[in-house]
């Protein structure tokens, strides 16, 4: 008996003699370098977390907090606006919200991402949503389609699918799309749930795009290059502007 | 062998029990939390500045376009004549993550404040509103590698990043 008391007494020794482990900080998440603001419709919608916050915007600019919407458990990195719409993404679901009454979003839609992290939601007359495969995630590098036309979840409906891109904004002019990543791939969507690839230029990687007055501008790292719109489907670079 | 078996029942017992850590240092290398400042407005400024860093979103309003250079600031630049761009400055707003423009007012952020301002006359920038906390960043909770570092103090705001330096009895680790 005494040779059992020792025994169990001799390792508990060793076990408080043990310093217990400090608390470890909690984790939070990292932050993201996505789009956080949108505007539509004189209001400002601000992901905020796991929220949507909308604020109010009067003439002089002044915000004012209007509502928080909870959308998910998983923190929102990206937002777009267009019209009456909003898309929402984190690294697992795109969320869609009706702002036909802007104070108040309603969520209309959200679709699986196939666990593949979003770098920025567009919508056309279809929804474009760039996707982009993350360090913590999985999934694939590319392009998916949504057909907005149908019902009350139109987030259910994808159509189209690319892979193997590595795509990261996306502009529109005329019935063309321009999509950005390693070069600049340009899609003629006269059909819009079917784009079809018509041309790509492969000199920069660019990080983002904007139509100004029949001229595409894409910012490249410590520029931006001007290309004249005038035949859509060929873009022709009219000045490069490094400052 | 009853001997023997005592003996192997101690050191089993001996193994499964945790590894003596000690007690935290009283001074060691590790991270501290960088928290986000509160800039002033007097900070929120214009200039003559080039684009360096890693290019951000971008908006035009008018015949201006506004891009981000992430945490620094927004530069802004001429595209009245598409075939010679030419840059007008660099509104310095350290902490700016995400900038939108409606009219002539320009809306972003310096760290967890949402900020409005006029950019009609961009030498006579004017801050037309601030929103105290308006933003809430991600945080970064606990530092880029593995050891003893200062614990977080969420009463002093979010942590935007790290630093290498002396801590002295640091009560958190991982």
């Amino acid at each position: 008996m005494k040779k059992f008391i020792t025994a169990i007494l001799v390792p508990c020794l060793f076990g408080f003699g043990c310093t217990k482990r400090p608390p470890v900080g909690p984790t939070e998440g990292f932050p993201g370098s996505r789009a956080r603001f949108a505007l539509a419709a004189d209001h400002l919608y601000l992901i905020n977390g796991q929220n949507l916050d909308v604020f109010a915007l009067s003439p002089s600019g002044n915000p004012v907090l209007k509502k928080t919407t909870p959308i998910d458990f998983i923190s929102l990195d990206t937002i777009y606006a267009l019209d009456n719409r909003i898309l929402l993404g984190n690294s697992a679901k795109i969320f869609m919200l009706d702002i036909t009454t802007p104070d108040n979003p309603e969520l209309t839609g959200e679709a699986d991402f196939l666990r593949s992290c979003k770098k920025l939601g567009v919508v056309g007359n279809a929804g474009y949503v760039t996707t982009r495969v993350a360090t913590d995630c999985y999934g694939f590098n590319g392009l998916q389609v949504y057909d907005f036309s149908a019902g009350v979840n139109p987030l259910s409906g994808q159509v189209f699918e690319i892979t193997g891109k590595y795509y990261r904004n996306i502009a529109q002019y005329d019935r063309h799309v321009y999509i950005a990543g390693q070069g600049l791939d340009i899609y003629d969507v006269s059909n819009p749930l079917s784009p079809e690839l018509k041309h790509t230029i492969q000199t920069h990687q660019f990080s983002d795009l904007h139509i100004y007055n029949d001229h595409l501008l894409g910012i490249v790292n410590g520029g931006i290059l001007v290309y004249d719109l005038q035949n859509p489907e060929d873009p022709q670079l009219v000045s490069t502007f490094y400052n | 062998m009853k001997r023997c078996k005592y003996l192997l029942l101690l050191g089993i017992l001996y193994l499964i029990s945790c590894k003596n850590e000690g007690p935290p240092p009283t001074q060691t290398s590790g991270y501290k939390p960088v928290y986000a400042p509160k800039i002033p407005d007097s900070e929120i400024t214009f200039s003559s500045g080039k684009i360096k860093g890693e290019p951000g979103k971008a908006v035009t309003g008018g015949n201006r376009l506004f891009q981000l250079e992430p945490n620094k600031g927004i530069h802004v630049i001429d595209l009245s004549n598409p075939g010679s761009l030419r840059t007008l400055g660099f509104i310095n707003i350290p902490g700016a993550h995400d900038l939108e423009i409606r009219d002539h007012q320009l809306i972003t952020n310096a760290y967890n404040d949402l900020l409005v301002l006029d950019v009609t006359n961009l030498q006579q920038l004017k801050l037309i509103v601030r929103v105290d906390n308006a933003i809430r960043l991600p945080s970064l909770s606990i530092p880029p590698h593995s050891g003893y570092f200062e614990c977080v103090d969420k009463t002093k705001g979010t942590v935007i990043g790290w630093t290498k330096t002396t801590i002295y009895s640091p009560k958190c680790k991982y």
